[in-house]
Formats: C-alpha cells, sequence, structure tokens
C-alpha cells in the first residue's frame, strides 16, 4: 500500500474517520473497505464520527461511506458541530501526554488490580492474567506481562510496550487492539520483546539494543 | 421480540453455576436460539474464560451501564457458535457501580434483540445478587448434593420469592450414582423433597466437565459426554419440551452392546 | 474386609446419605423460622395470653427462640413469673 488515504483514529469524542483531503474518492473507498475486511469482526456495532475539518465530503460521498461501513456492521455519524472549536484545542493540550514522566510500580498486579497513568508505566513484577496496566505513554515490564496492557491510551501511535515475557491476554496501542490467536500453540517468547505498531498493525519483535 | 430473561444462581460459591450458565447458553444457541450471557459478578469474572473469550474483551458491564460505550460494542460473539454473545463482567472495577435498576434497563433492553438473556450470578446474597435477579423472570437454581450447598439453595429460594420470582427451578450438580447407591451422598429423591421444587435436570459428576473447561469450550458440545447429555436435556426442557430424566445407573456392558448392535438405547 | 462388613450392613440405618438429609432438615427448620420473625412474634402474644391466665408474669422479660439440640429442633420459652394465681378466674371457677 502506497499511503494511507483512510485512517481511523481515538479521540475524545470516540473513533474517528479521516480522510486524506488530497485522494481521489475512489481511492479512499477501495482502501477503507480493504481496510475494514482485514480486521472484519472487530468493526462490528462500532460507531465512527466523520472528520471533516480536512475535507468536506458530498452528500452523496457520505452515503457511500455510510454503505461500505454498513457491510461491516459499523455505523456512520457526523461530526457534532462544537467539536471544532477553540475549547477543543485546549482540551487536547490538557491531554497531552508527558512521556518522561514515568510511574514506578514495584510489585506485581494481580488479577483484579489495575493502574491507571497519564505517562509511562515501569512495572517491577509481572502482570498477571485478569490485570490491567492503561498508560498514556509506554509500557515497561520487568517480568511477565499476561494480562491487558493499554500503551499511548490517548492516542499516541508511537507508545509501545515492552516486557520481558510478552504473552499479554490483549494488547492494545492507541486505538489499535490485537489479543493471542486462539489455537495456536506459540512459542513461549525466548527474551524480552517489544510491541508497537507498524503499517497500521500491532507487531511484535525481541527487543535488543 | 421478548426474549427470556434467566437468571442462573445458587447462593453457595463452587456449585458450577458459571459452567452451567456457560452450557445452557451454548445449549440454546446450538438450538438455534439466539443468546447473549451476561457475566454479573463484577470483580471475580469467569464465565469469559470458560467460554474462552478472554482475549476479546474491550468494554465490559460496568462500561455500558456508565455509558462508555452501547451494549453492542460490549458484547463478545462466541467463537464456535453464531447465536451466542456475551457482555463480560468488569475484573477491575467497583461491584457498587452497577444498580439493580440499571441491570433491569439492560435487561430490558436486551430481550429486544435475543430471545434469551442468561444472567450468570455472583455467589452470596448481597449487591451483586440483587443486581443480577434484577431483570429476571425466571430464576435456575443450582446445587451440589452437599449440606451446605442444599441450605443455601433454600435460603436463595426464600429471597427470589421475596423479590417476586416465583417457581425457581433446581439443577442438581455433580451427582455420583455410584455414592448414592453405596448411601454416601444425598440422592435427587433426598434433595427435592427437602426443597420442594421443580427439578429442571442432574447433571452427573463427569471429568469431561473439566477437560472442557480447559478447553473453553462448553461441555454440551460433546454429544458423547454424559454431563453434555444431561445439559442438552435441560436446555429443551427450558425450550418446554417434555424430556424425560435419564438414568444416572452407569451403562452396563449388556446395554451398551446392545445400543451398538441395534442402533439404539 | 471388616469394614467393608460393617459398611454393608449400615447401608440402610445411618448412612451418610441418611444423616445428610436428616442433618439438613434440622438446619432449614431453623432457617426458614428465622425467615420470619413476625410468627415467632405472634407465638409469642398467643403464650402470653393463654399463660396469663394461670399466673401473672413479666412481659417485658418473655423470650421465645427456637434452638437446635444435638438431633431435635426446640422451642425455648423463658417466661419470668411474678407470682402465680391463687385460682382461676371467675368463669373458670363457676
Amino acid at each position: 500500500m502506497a499511503r494511507d488515504y483512510v485512517a481511523f483514529k481515538g479521540t475524545k469524542q470516540g473513533l474517528v474517520l479521516w480522510l486524506d483531503p488530497q485522494a481521489e474518492f475512489s481511492d479512499i473507498v477501495n482502501q477503507l473497505r480493504e481496510k475494514l475486511s482485514r480486521t472484519k469482526d472487530f468493526w462490528q456495532g462500532v460507531t465512527v464520527t466523520l472528520k471533516e475539518s480536512q475535507r468536506k465530503c458530498r452528500p452523496e460521498e457520505k452515503r457511500q461511506l455510510e454503505e461500505v461501513m454498513g457491510e461491516f456492521g459499523m455505523a456512520l455519524r457526523e461530526e457534532p458541530e462544537e467539536v471544532v472549536s477553540i475549547g477543543k484545542v485546549q482540551e487536547d493540550q490538557s491531554l497531552m501526554v508527558d512521556r518522561d514522566n514515568a510511574l514506578i510500580v514495584r510489585r506485581t498486579l494481580r488479577s483484579g488490580q489495575r493502574v491507571h497513568y497519564p505517562g509511562s508505566v515501569v512495572i517491577l513484577g509481572d502482570v498477571n492474567p485478569g490485570a490491567e496496566v492503561v498508560a498514556g505513554g509506554d509500557i515497561i515490564v520487568l517480568g511477565a506481562l499476561r494480562g491487558v496492557a493499554h500503551a499511548g491510551a490517548m492516542g499516541e501511535e508511537d507508545a509501545v510496550v515492552v516486557a520481558f515475557r510478552l504473552q499479554p491476554t490483549q494488547l492494545r496501542i492507541a486505538h489499535f487492539i490485537s489479543r493471542a490467536p486462539d489455537d495456536a500453540d506459540l512459542p513461549e517468547p525466548q527474551g524480552p520483546e517489544i510491541a508497537q505498531v507498524r503499517n497500521n498493525l500491532i507487531t511484535i519483535q525481541s527487543y535488543s539494543t | 421480540m421478548a426474549g427470556r430473561v434467566l437468571v442462573v444462581t445458587s447462593g453457595k460459591g463452587g456449585v458450577g453455576k458459571t459452567t452451567t450458565t456457560a452450557n445452557i447458553g451454548a445449549g440454546l444457541a446450538l438450538l438455534g436460539r439466539k443468546v447473549c450471557l451476561i457475566d454479573a459478578d463484577i470483580g471475580l469474572r469467569n464465565l469469559d474464560v470458560v467460554l474462552g473469550l478472554e482475549n476479546r474483551i474491550v468494554y465490559d458491564l460496568t462500561d455500558v451501564v456508565e455509558g462508555n460505550c452501547r451494549v453492542r460494542q460490549a458484547l463478545i460473539k462466541d467463537k464456535r457458535t453464531d447465536n451466542l454473545y456475551l457482555l463480560p463482567a468488569a475484573q477491575t472495577k467497583e461491584k457498587e457501580a452497577v444498580a439493580p435498576e440499571q441491570m433491569k434497563a439492560l435487561c430490558d433492553e436486551l430481550r429486544e434483540d435475543f430471545e434469551y438473556v442468561i444472567v450468570d450470578c455472583p455467589a452470596g446474597i448481597e449487591r451483586g445478587f440483587k443486581n443480577a435477579i434484577a431483570g429476571a423472570d425466571e430464576a435456575i437454581i443450582v446445587t451440589t448434593p452437599e449440606v451446605a450447598a442444599v441450605r443455601d439453595a433454600d435460603r436463595i429460594i426464600g429471597l427470589l420469592e421475596a423479590s417476586e420470582l416465583y417457581e425457581p427451578r433446581l439443577i442438581i450438580n455433580r451427582i455420583r450414582p455410584q455414592m448414592v447407591r453405596k448411601g454416601d451422598m444425598m440422592g435427587i429423591e433426598d434433595i427435592i423433597e427437602i426443597l420442594a421444587i421443580k427439578l429442571l435436570g442432574v447433571v452427573p459428576d463427569d471429568e469431561t466437565i473439566i477437560v472442557s473447561t480447559n478447553k473453553g469450550e462448553p461441555v454440551v458440545m460433546d454429544k458423547r459426554s454424559r454431563a453434555g447429555q444431561a445439559y442438552n436435556n435441560i436446555v429443551r426442557r427450558i425450550e418446554g419440551l417434555d424430556v424425560p430424566f435419564m438414568s444416572l445407573e452407569e451403562e452396563g456392558l449388556l446395554t451398551r452392546l446392545k445400543r451398538a448392535l441395534l442402533g439404539h438405547s | 474386609m471388616l469394614d467393608f462388613l460393617r459398611q454393608f450392613w449400615n447401608r440402610d440405618s445411618d448412612s451418610s446419605r441418611q444423616i445428610a438429609k436428616k442433618r439438613l432438615q434440622l438446619v432449614l427448620v431453623h432457617d426458614r423460622v428465622n425467615v420470619s420473625p413476625s410468627l415467632l412474634e405472634a407465638l409469642k402474644e398467643d403464650l402470653l395470653e393463654v399463660i396469663s391466665k394461670y399466673m401473672e408474669i413479666e412481659e417485658e422479660g418473655l423470650e421465645v427462640n427456637l434452638d437446635r439440640f444435638e438431633n431435635s429442633v426446640a422451642l425455648v420459652a423463658n417466661i419470668p413469673v411474678r407470682r402465680l394465681k391463687r385460682s382461676l378466674e371467675q368463669g373458670r371457677l363457676s
């Protein structure tokens, strides 16, 4: 794929559909269908707000978008007026993530425990199944990550998750979600691994400096 | 469509409520019914693991109630059965976040889209119990042939009556026919006599349940398992069919042979 | 072997199944009554009425409870008596 004409972004208003202002509309529709079909089940029942601040859509174009999304069980919503206002800008700034500021948790997180922090989170212990770490920035686990981790929770797509043993129930980075495959007997990770978003997918690689 | 809302409850923990909920749900879905399971055990959720859906959870019951998402977004489709959905409980939130009126509204919303809404009730008789029964029209009580479990079942029957849920039906779980025969375990008649409620089904103690739970696969899908058969019968009784109670006696060699030769029992 | 025989003979009389059932029935008698204090209250008033015919009692000190002994449920009443009436009331004498 040469370029991204279409992107889904997680914001305070929920999922937002962004369209490239320069692209041909037919390319946008094609890419949208392709993207959605790659992760079919995930989109069922999701409502997305059409962001029109950069590209205005004609009514028939909107209908076309709606049609494609309807095929995947999604709904399209128009952006409410007040979202594009000065208040929004200020709000965004208050959500600025301070990734250099990290919370250090000196213990293992057990099922039902959860850590929420606007910056990055470092866990000196394990994150067990049923526990949850949500960070505005990166998540670093000096132990086994077996629960749910959400890095870049306010939309930072370049946030990463690093763990000595990366075996999460579910990984989320910004608005991307991935989970372990169902019946695969995955090889146990042999060393520290890093998860990050590449080409709109969460990818996992072994971590070496 | 106005579906039925059932609550599966027991009072005592560890008698097999969650397994029962999962199997009834999967069994009804296999019959083609549209089913939604609700895990009302906030903070100690299990239904997701029993169904093998734990890694799909994004939103949960508390998110729905608090308006962080819509019900449809929180529903997780089962990976094997087409008509089965799960609304998971929150694992990391407070029980108090949900109130009985909210549960009732949620059940009423779901029954518009589903033929069955089945609520898995937490153990105990506090807030979680009150939430779980708030939206239900019918109750299913699960017990095991133990003094403590039957006593708690009796207490629950009283509490259900006080909440105007009359005529709950009973599932006796983990019966061991051999022990009953030897006089080492209370039998079905003993328990029914004491509790004086209608019997919905009897599930034998069966190792296949443990195996299927390990795999995250309801045993009702396993046609060869006796527990699976028992759940199948229960599901058909819920559907209103008149299904005879299966004999708990172990099949003798002769009957088994006869079945193999003649193709019926 | 001896154990086996014993088990065999004991089968019907007091097998653990029967013990469990009996215990449960007793527990439930108690549980179910506990659930309705109004019943105990009614009983208390009736008792009071009957006993007052024969003796003068301290109404405030009256206690009525169900108690469970080893293998039975008993109604236990604690009724402080002020004094006995010498004779039955007029109506009864004639």
